[in-house]
């Protein structure tokens, strides 16, 4: 037998218990009329309470006691980790950047001579310990350039990111070292140009100079 | 402990418990991330019996059922905070973010043990409470254990959509607003899918067969 189709649905919700008043008496009438829809109702009822799991046992409940601790302890933990690898990878960034600066610097300076394999090589190098985060400003001690070199055009002016987001922002590339330096850049004294540049475009300049 | 706990931290302010428990869950998750372990212990408290409602089934044994509990709070506290970050100055989370979130979160975890499960060939706990100890059970009572065993296995064989609404509602006794919400459908669209699960299950488990 069938239930009534106007019934269906409402017959299944009347199993869980989540029936109005005013509709639970509207199908408790009806059900009492409607040998079909009882039977549907008794079934719907049935199933439902095979479902139901039993309560939680005693282990349960000494397990769970638990809870609140183990989860502070581990959120505190995952955050300790978090910070600590958030300071790593900026330190990372900011190296990065140097040494991508450094690398376009010593291009431009080595352009107008002949020295631009050498330069080339210098480039490839700083690129390289970028990848291993050792490098934090040391790159750009050792490629100062001279006051009478061209300035470096495109590393001009650079958009400070607000640091606490810094992590959020960057995760999907600061897994690499050497991308991270696309992301991070930090002022720079000389800027005198009125064009905004990212460090992505930096960053890939120098690594067309570097023939990378 | 609450109040030990607070004690060993400088600086914070001391709040007794019993003024604590009517503030809200934005207000003891900003708490929390302050530093106030207790309340995160309250947060606890008062969310713990639906997230364990909504994990059990899919744990074997009490200390899973801890570990995907302990997994659906760790989540939620990693979203409230990113979204914290996110809502920094602007509009506030509402009342019931905290509670939206650990359902979602117990929905996805559930979702990806019921696939473990299917794939591993076997039935979640059995019952955590039916493998403790009991008496051996009279003959009427195995026969109705083994069907009780079928619908909880046919339970994860429901399209992804029949069994969150009809765990979210038998095993967390949601309504159906609030799982409509929690899932991203409306009210109507939750109670007739848990009327396609409940008329499924009973086709899965043999039920048209038996009568």
């Amino acid at each position: 037998m069938k239930a009534c189709p106007e019934y269906d649905v409402r017959l299944s919700l009347r199993a869980a218990g989540a029936l109005e008043p005013a509709e639970a008496a509207e199908v408790e009438a009806h059900l009492a009329a409607c040998p079909a829809c009882r039977a549907e109702a008794d079934a719907d009822a049935a199933v439902l309470a095979a479902v139901r799991l039993p309560a939680p046992t005693d282990a349960e409940r000494l397990s769970m006691s638990q809870l609140a601790p183990r989860t502070v302890g581990a959120y505190r933990a995952l955050e300790g980790k978090r910070a600590r690898a958030g300071g790593r990878s900026r330190r990372a960034m900011i190296g990065g950047f140097a040494a991508a600066a450094a690398a376009l610097i010593a291009v431009a300076v080595s352009q107008p001579t002949t020295t631009t394999t050498r330069a080339t090589s210098t480039a490839s190098s700083t690129a390289t310990s970028t990848a291993t985060s050792t490098a934090t400003a040391t790159p750009t001690s050792t490629a100062t350039p001279s006051p009478t070199a061209a300035p470096a055009a495109p590393a001009r002016r650079w958009k400070t990111p607000d640091l606490d987001r810094l992590w959020d922002d960057t995760s999907a590339v600061a897994l690499g070292a050497s991308a991270a330096a696309t992301a991070y850049a930090p002022d720079d004294d000389t800027a005198d140009g009125d064009d905004e540049l990212l460090a992505t475009d930096v960053l890939l300049a120098a690594w067309d100079e570097a023939g990378l | 402990m609450d109040d030990e706990s607070q004690r060993s931290k400088p600086g914070l302010k001391l709040v007794p418990r019993a003024a604590r428990e009517g503030q809200s869950d934005e207000t003891l998750l900003a708490s929390f991330f302050q530093g106030d372990d207790g309340a995160f212990g309250l947060l606890c408290t008062r969310h713990e019996p639906l997230v364990l409602s909504l994990v059990r089934r899919w744990a074997r044994t009490p200390d899973d059922a801890r570990d995907l509990a302990q997994r659906t709070f760790l989540r939620a506290l990693q979203a409230a905070r990113r979204d914290g970050r996110e809502r920094r100055g602007g509009e506030r989370a509402g009342p019931l973010e905290f509670r939206r979130w650990l359902v979602r979160i117990a929905v996805n975890l559930g979702k990806n043990h019921a696939r473990d499960e299917a794939r591993a060939g076997r039935v979640a706990l059995e019952a955590l409470g039916a493998a403790e100890g009991r008496e051996p059970d009279a003959p009427s009572l195995v026969l109705r254990r083994e069907r009780e065993r079928r619908v909880r296995r046919a339970v994860a064989a429901l399209p992804p959509r029949q069994r969150e609404v009809l765990t979210l509602r038998v095993d967390g006794d949601l309504p159906f607003a609030e799982i409509g919400a929690a899932l991203g459908i409306t009210e109507n669209a939750a109670k007739v899918s848990f009327h396609h699960a409940t008329r499924a299950l009973r086709a899965l488990a043999g039920e048209e067969d038996a009568k």
